[in-house]
């Protein structure tokens, strides 16, 4: 495979006292890894960017664009077709994106693997085979009050031509799910339960290990919308022990247009397939057609082959920090951010609000997804007045309206952090806040 | 028409654009229904939840804007910039509102507005340009 990469392990820096820099968790070096993401030299406004819209989407270092350009410049044919050897490189090089990314969430293999354009077609896809095998005589599919309108709206879509109905787990006043509720949901019997890993809003962290375990137990299959955990958690698929799990390459660090669905391998061995054409098939005949083997059958036409190529080259991008260093790394900012913005005038913090221990176990924990109202200010006023400043946060309701009802408001404010975020970068944002609420009311 | 000499509406020196800004959206002018108006529209923007209705009474012998009001809820910009329209657009012909666009909108909030704001700045205006669409009056 000719994709190389760039050195770029990063060395770890340290002050004469040998003491590595603030916020800098063990192994992580800020500072090396920003310098590998071209877009944080821009200076928005006459400001140096503070990018602060990680949970909308990340940015991407050098490494992945190199990827993708270069799968163009030496390698791009179309896969599963040619037999000449540039299409055999280009299929070689795209078959080793879909092994790294089994590798990464620790699937049985590649064939558990399907490129999709990104985690909502990702839903999409289950909905429209599993789902569509399965409810179409009815039957209850569970969700939770904090999800994505992208694990919502694909629901409500089939369960009204099939009579299906759905349930909603609901949250806790911190803004967790209430496992009581899970109970008792589950007691009505959902044929699917269909979760996101950290809420993209609350920043919450589910506990998906022990949802699956309650859900299994009532025969229920789980879905995980893995869209906002992929880049911060390490996500084992088979220690969760999830039927399926979707998430996108751009929230990853990684390109746009290319996303993932997992699936365990007897499920997809007995779904149809999702959308249908050319390379998803074996044979064709006037009257039917058979459907090619696992992942391809449900990849139909030419994919995003450069895109899944340098999704492959993220995933080892990400594995060569260390998904638990970026964890660590995360964990900091979160513990640094939460007190400082909680001490702002007028702010009100949603989602969970205890400090996370630092050396805790993934479990009901919070992500660096911190979404707040400032007093009366609109989301949007605030986002323009931090953008003034080089801040990009993100206001309005973040594609989760049912979830933000369920709070009693229409739109807020949320900054998210990333791999790259500086607690000067949340200092800034916190100076800014204040300046904001000066300003604006 | 220029909109060279404004400046953004939150940047650090703008502050002379935002207090005028400010005022309209803290003490907006002609807020209220208008009781026996011509026009009732509202506009609205789901994605941030800002709300316009603009009720407006017309003058048919003269074909102008004789008083307008508006009604709602939003960011700062949807607000000032009813407030704004509200008086701008009294004693001017049907023509002239109806030829109103963006660039008039950023001349009264004395700002220029990124695209993703701009539609909360146009949506009075929107509102009303659509009530003098479907109002018979001419």
């Amino acid at each position: 495979m000719n994709v190389r990469r760039a050195p770029h392990r990063s060395r770890r820096s340290r002050d004469d006292a040998g003491r590595a820099p603030r916020g800098v968790a063990a192994g992580f070096d800020v500072a090396a890894l920003r310098g590998q993401f071209p877009i944080l030299a821009r200076t928005m406004r006459g400001a140096p960017l503070a990018y602060l819209d990680n949970a909308s989407t990340s940015q991407k270092p050098q490494l992945v664009i190199d990827a993708e350009a270069h799968f163009y410049e030496t390698l791009n044919a179309n896969i599963h077709r040619g037999v000449y050897e540039l299409s055999e490189q280009a299929t070689a090089a795209y078959v080793g994106a879909h092994e790294a990314v089994a590798r990464f969430i620790g699937a049985e293999g590649p064939e558990e693997i399907i490129f999709t354009r990104n985690a909502t077609e990702g839903i999409n896809l289950i909905v429209w085979t599993w789902g569509l095998a399965h409810l179409q005589t009815g039957g209850r599919v569970l969700l939770t009050a904090m999800e994505h309108h992208s694990n919502i709206v694909p629901w409500q879509t089939i369960a009204r031509g099939d009579h299906a109905t759905i349930d909603w787990v609901e949250l806790t006043p911190d803004g967790e799910l209430d496992l009581d509720d899970l109970d008792r949901k589950l007691a009505l019997k959902p044929k699917i339960v269909s979760v996101t890993h950290v809420s993209n809003v609350l920043g919450t962290v589910n506990p998906i290990a022990e949802i699956t375990r309650r859900a299994h137990a009532v025969g229920a299959v789980v879905v995980v919308d893995a869209a906002q955990s992929v880049s911060r958690l390490l996500v084992n698929v088979q220690e969760l022990d999830v039927d399926f799990l979707v998430f996108s390459g751009h929230k990853m660090y990684g390109p746009t247009g290319v996303g993932v669905v997992y699936g365990k391998r007897k499920h997809l061995d007995a779904m149809g397939p999702f959308l249908t054409g050319g390379d998803m098939v074996k044979t064709v005949t006037r009257q039917r057609a058979t459907w090619n083997d696992l992942p391809w059958k449900f990849e139909a036409g030419t994919p995003n082959i450069a895109g899944g190529v340098a999704l492959g080259e993220t995933v080892r991008f990400l594995e060569d920090i260390g998904m638990e260093n970026i964890w660590a790394h995360e964990r900091e900012l979160v513990n640094y951010a939460l007190p400082k913005l909680q001490a702002v005038p007028g702010l009100r913090l949603i989602g969970p609000i205890s400090p996370i221990s630092p050396i805790g176990p993934i479990g009901s924990l919070r992500a660096g997804v911190f979404s707040f109202v400032l007093d009366s200010i609109h989301s949007h006023d605030l986002a323009s007045f931090l953008d003034e400043r080089g801040i990009a946060i993100r206001g309005g309701h973040h594609c989760a309206q049912p979830l933000l009802a369920t709070l009693g408001l229409t739109e807020c404010a949320r900054a998210s952090v990333g791999v790259y975020t500086t607690p000067e970068e949340v200092d800034q944002l916190v100076s800014a806040l204040d300046d904001a609420r000066k300003a604006l009311t | 028409m220029s909109t060279t000499d404004t400046t953004s509406a939150f940047s650090p020196s703008s502050a002379l654009a935002r207090a005028e800004l400010l005022d309209h959206a803290r003490r907006p002018r002609n807020r209220g229904e208008l009781s026996s108006a011509d026009i009732v529209q509202e506009e609205a923007n789901p994605l941030c939840g800002d709300v316009v209705t603009v009720y407006a009474k017309l003058d048919p012998a003269r074909c102008t804007l004789h008083a307008a009001r508006f009604t709602g809820s939003g960011c700062i910009i949807s607000q000032a910039a009813a407030s704004m329209l509200s008086e701008a657009v009294v004693g001017k012909s049907i023509g002239e509102i109806r030829a109103m666009e963006r660039a008039d909108m950023e001349n009264l909030l004395g700002a220029t507005l990124s695209p993703s704001r701009v539609k909360c700045a146009m949506l009075p205006l929107i509102a009303l340009k659509r009530g003098l669409g479907s109002c018979a009056t001419h």
